[in-house]
C-alpha cells in the first residue's frame, strides 16, 4: 500500500486548565490515499482535538504527526500555514464562510492566499461551485444562501486547492437529514471521482457507517478501528 | 490579496469605516487649518516688521553692558529652569547716548558685506497741539531720500498731498492717530519739543504701516526738524540698516557691533518678546492638535478592536486557510492605515476650502497688527505634513488591535463556536 498520506504516532494532548485534562492518551493511526474515513465517539472523547492535531492547527503535547512523510510538529508557523493552504482542505460544522465575500470569492480564497492570480482563481472557483450544484449562486453572499448551500460552498472551498486530505469537523452538524444525505453523496462522489482522501469527525453513526472506515474514540483512546470496505 | 480582503472589510463595514475616516479627517483638517492660521499670522507679522522697521538698528549704547552677559546665559536671570523656547532677552531700555559721527558711521556701515543701505534716525517724544487738542507723539526724524533705501516710508503713505523731501516743515501722521483725533490731512499742527521748542508743520499724508502701535503714535518729520525739536544739534539717535537677507540680520548686527563699538539690534532681537509669545502660542496649538489626533487615533483603534472582536471567526478561518499570524497583523494594520489615509487625504480639499474662505473673512477686531483679513499661510507643507502625521498615527493606532488579532488561536475559535 506504500507510504501512508497521513499518520500519527503516540499522540498525546494535555490541556492545562485548573485541572489538567488528558484529551488524547497515545493515539497511533495511519491513513491511505483515497481513504474515506470517519472518527466517531461521544462528545469529550477527543475526536475534534485529534482532527486539529492531524491537520496541524494545534500542536500535540507529545508524539508525531507525519503528513506525506513530513513531521508536522517540527514545522514553523509559516511552513504550517503553507501546508494547510496547499495540501489540506477544511470543512467545519459552522460553515465558516467569510460574510463579506460572495460564494465564488469564498471558494477562491485559498487560491488567492496561495498567490494565484485573481482571474484564474475565480474561474476555478466558479467551475467547482458548478460541480457542487451552485452554478446559479456564484455572486450570492453567504447570508443569502441556505445552510445546505453554505456547506456545499465550504466544501468547494476546501477542494479548490486540490488538497491531499479533506478534513471535515461535524460537517452535517447543522444540517437536516435531507441536506446531510446530499452532503454525504457529494463527499462520496468527490472520493470516488477524484480519489480524494477524506477524514470526517462526526457523532452521527449513520453517516459514519457509510464511510470506508470507522475509528471509535473514547476517553482519548482508540477503542475500535473497523474497515467496512 | 490582503489588500483585497482589507478593502472588502472596509466597504462592507462602511458605517464604522465612515466614522473612523471622519475622526482622522477632522484631526488632519484641524492641523492644516490651524497651522495655516498660526504660521500665516506669524509670517504676516514678520513681513510687517521687516518692511516697516529696520533690519538692524545701530544705537548710541556702547557695548558690554552687564545685561548683555545675562542675556547670553541659557538660564533666565531669576529662574533656574532652562528655557525650552529659544528667545532673546530684550535688553532693558536706558537713556540713550547719541551718535555724533553718524555721517562717517553710515558710510562705514554701508561698506559691510550683506548690508544694502543705512540711514540716520532721530527718535524722541514731542507734544502735538491742534486747536484745543494736545497729544504725545513718537517723533521720527528721517533723511527722506536715504530713508527710502532702508525702509520705505512712502509705500505706507495714504492721501499724500506732498513729500517731506520737498516740504521742509511737513509731517506724516499715523493713520490711527488721525482717525482718533479727527485731524484732516493738510491741516497745520504745532509740535513742541521737551525744551519748549515749537515748530508748525503741515500734515502731508496719513502713514499706515499695519503695525498698530506705530500707526497710533507716529509722527514722521525731517531729520533736521526732529533735531531742532529735541535739541540734538547735529546728532542722531540711531542708524537704521537694511540687509540683503533678513535672516542674516542677527549675524550682521554682531559684525556691526564689532566694527562700530556701538550696540546693534537685529529685528529678531527688537521683537524678541513677540516671537517668544508666538512660540508659546505655537506650542499650545501643537499640543491641542496632538490631543485631537490622539482622539482620532483612539477612534481608529476602537473601530479596529470592535472589528477584530467581531471577526474572530473569520480570523480563525483565514488562519485555517493558510494565512500566518503575520499576515493577519498586516491585514489589520492595512485596514487602519487605509482608513487613516482616506481620512487624511479627504482633509486636504476641505482644509484648502476652509483656508480660502478664512482668508477672505474680514477681521473686525484690531490687535497687535491691523489686518484686513486673516493672513493664511498657503504652503504645501501645511497639507502634506499633517497628512503624513495622520497616516502614521493611524498605522500606529492599528498596530495594537492587529497584534491582538494575530494572536488568536484558530483552534480556540473553532472549538468555542462548536460549543
Amino acid at each position: 500500500m506504500g507510504r501512508p498520506i497521513l499518520a500519527c504516532y503516540e499522540l498525546r494532548k494535555v490541556f492545562n486548565g485548573q485541572v489538567p485534562t488528558e484529551a488524547l492518551r497515545g493515539i497511533t493511526l495511519q491513513f491511505r490515499r483515497g481513504e474515506f474515513a470517519s472518527i466517531v465517539g461521544p462528545s469529550g472523547s477527543g475526536k475534534s482535538t485529534l482532527l486539529y492535531l492531524l491537520s496541524g492547527l494545534d500542536k500535540p503535547t507529545s508524539g508525531r504527526v507525519e503528513f506525506d512523510g513530513v513531521d508536522l510538529t517540527t514545522l514553523n508557523e509559516r511552513a504550517l500555514a503553507e501546508f494547510r493552504n496547499r495540501r489540506m482542505g477544511f470543512v467545519f460544522q459552522f460553515h465558516f464562510l467569510l460574510p463579506e465575500f460572495t460564494a465564488v470569492e469564498n471558494v477562491a480564497m485559498p487560491l488567492l492566499i496561495a498567490g494565484v492570480n485573481r482571474r484564474e482563481a475565480l474561474d476555478k472557483a466558479a467551475e467547482l461551485l458548478k460541480r457542487v450544484g451552485l452554478g446559479h449562486r456564484l455572486r450570492h453572499y453567504p447570508s443569502q444562501l441556505s445552510g445546505g448551500e453554505q456547506q456545499r460552498v465550504a466544501i468547494a472551498r476546501a477542494l479548490v486547492n486540490d488538497p491531499d486530505i479533506l478534513f471535515c469537523d461535524e460537517p452535517t452538524g447543522m444540517l437536516d437529514s435531507k441536506n446531510a444525505q446530499a452532503l454525504y453523496e457529494l463527499l462520496r462522489e468527490v472520493n470516488t471521482e477524484r480519489g480524494q482522501t477524506i477524514l470526517v469527525v462526526t457523532h452521527e453513526r449513520e453517516f459514519a457507517r457509510r464511510t470506508d472506515r470507522i475509528i471509535q474514540l473514547q476517553d482519548g483512546q482508540v477503542i475500535a478501528d473497523e474497515r467496512l470496505r | 490579496m490582503l489588500l483585497f480582503i482589507a478593502l472588502r472589510h472596509l466597504r462592507k463595514r462602511w458605517r464604522t469605516t465612515l466614522l473612523t475616516v471622519g475622526g482622522v479627517l477632522l484631526g488632519v483638517f484641524a492641523m492644516s487649518f490651524m497651522a495655516s492660521l498660526m504660521l500665516g499670522l506669524r509670517s504676516k507679522f514678520m513681513d510687517s516688521i521687516t518692511t516697516a522697521a529696520p533690519h538692524v538698528e545701530v544705537t548710541g549704547k556702547p557695548l558690554w553692558s552687564p545685561s548683555r552677559l545675562f542675556a547670553a546665559s541659557p538660564f533666565e536671570q531669576d529662574n533656574a529652569l532652562p528655557t525650552f523656547i529659544r528667545s532673546f532677552r530684550p535688553p532693558p531700555s536706558r537713556p540713550e547716548k547719541r551718535l555724533k559721527t553718524y555721517r562717517q558711521l553710515v558710510r562705514l556701515i554701508e561698506r559691510v558685506s550683506g548690508v544694502a543701505a543705512a540711514a540716520p534716525q532721530v527718535r524722541g517724544k514731542a507734544l502735538l497741539v491742534y486747536g484745543s487738542l494736545t497729544r504725545t507723539v513718537n517723533l521720527w526724524g528721517i533723511a527722506p531720500e536715504a530713508q527710502e533705501r532702508v525702509i520705505s516710508v512712502r509705500q505706507y503713505l495714504r492721501d499724500a498731498i506732498g513729500d517731506l523731501a520737498q516740504v521742509p516743515n511737513g509731517c506724516y501722521l499715523g493713520k490711527e492717530f488721525l482717525r482718533r483725533t479727527g485731524i484732516p490731512v493738510g491741516a497745520k499742527v504745532t509740535l513742541i519739543g521737551p525744551n519748549g521748542t515749537q515748530i508748525r508743520c503741515r500734515i502731508l499724508a496719513r502713514y499706515w504701516s499695519g503695525v498698530r502701535e506705530t500707526d497710533e503714535l507716529i509722527c514722521i518729520v525731517r531729520l533736521k526738524t526732529a533735531q531742532t525739536l529735541l535739541n540734538f544739534g547735529d546728532e542722531v539717535t540711531s542708524i537704521a540698516v537694511r540687509v540683503q537677507d533678513v535672516y542674516r540680520a542677527f549675524d550682521i548686527a554682531r559684525t556691526l557691533e564689532r566694527l562700530t563699538g556701538y550696540q546693534a539690534r537685529s529685528w529678531q532681537e527688537a521683537n524678541a518678546n513677540y516671537f517668544a509669545l508666538f512660540n508659546l502660542q505655537d506650542l499650545i496649538t501643537a499640543l491641542l492638535l496632538m490631543a485631537t489626533l490622539v482622539v482620532a487615533a483612539f477612534g481608529i483603534a476602537n473601530g479596529l478592536i470592535t472589528t477584530v472582536l467581531q471577526k474572530q471567526r473569520d480570523i480563525g478561518i483565514l488562519k485555517a486557510l493558510g494565512l500566518t499570524a503575520r499576515d493577519i497583523a498586516v491585514l489589520f494594520v492595512l485596514e487602519g492605515t487605509l482608513t487613516g489615509t482616506i481620512g487624511a487625504l479627504l482633509a486636504i480639499p476641505l482644509a484648502a476650502k476652509a483656508i480660502d474662505v478664512m482668508s477672505r473673512v474680514p477681521v473686525a477686531g484690531e490687535g497687535l497688527m491691523t489686518l484686513e483679513t486673516f493672513a493664511m499661510l498657503r504652503h504645501p507643507a501645511i497639507y502634506w505634513l499633517p497628512v503624513t502625521i495622520g497616516i502614521v498615527v493611524s498605522a500606529i493606532a492599528a498596530f495594537f488591535p492587529a497584534r491582538m488579532a494575530a494572536r488568536y488561536d484558530p483552534v480556540e475559535i473553532v472549538r468555542s463556536a462548536a460549543q
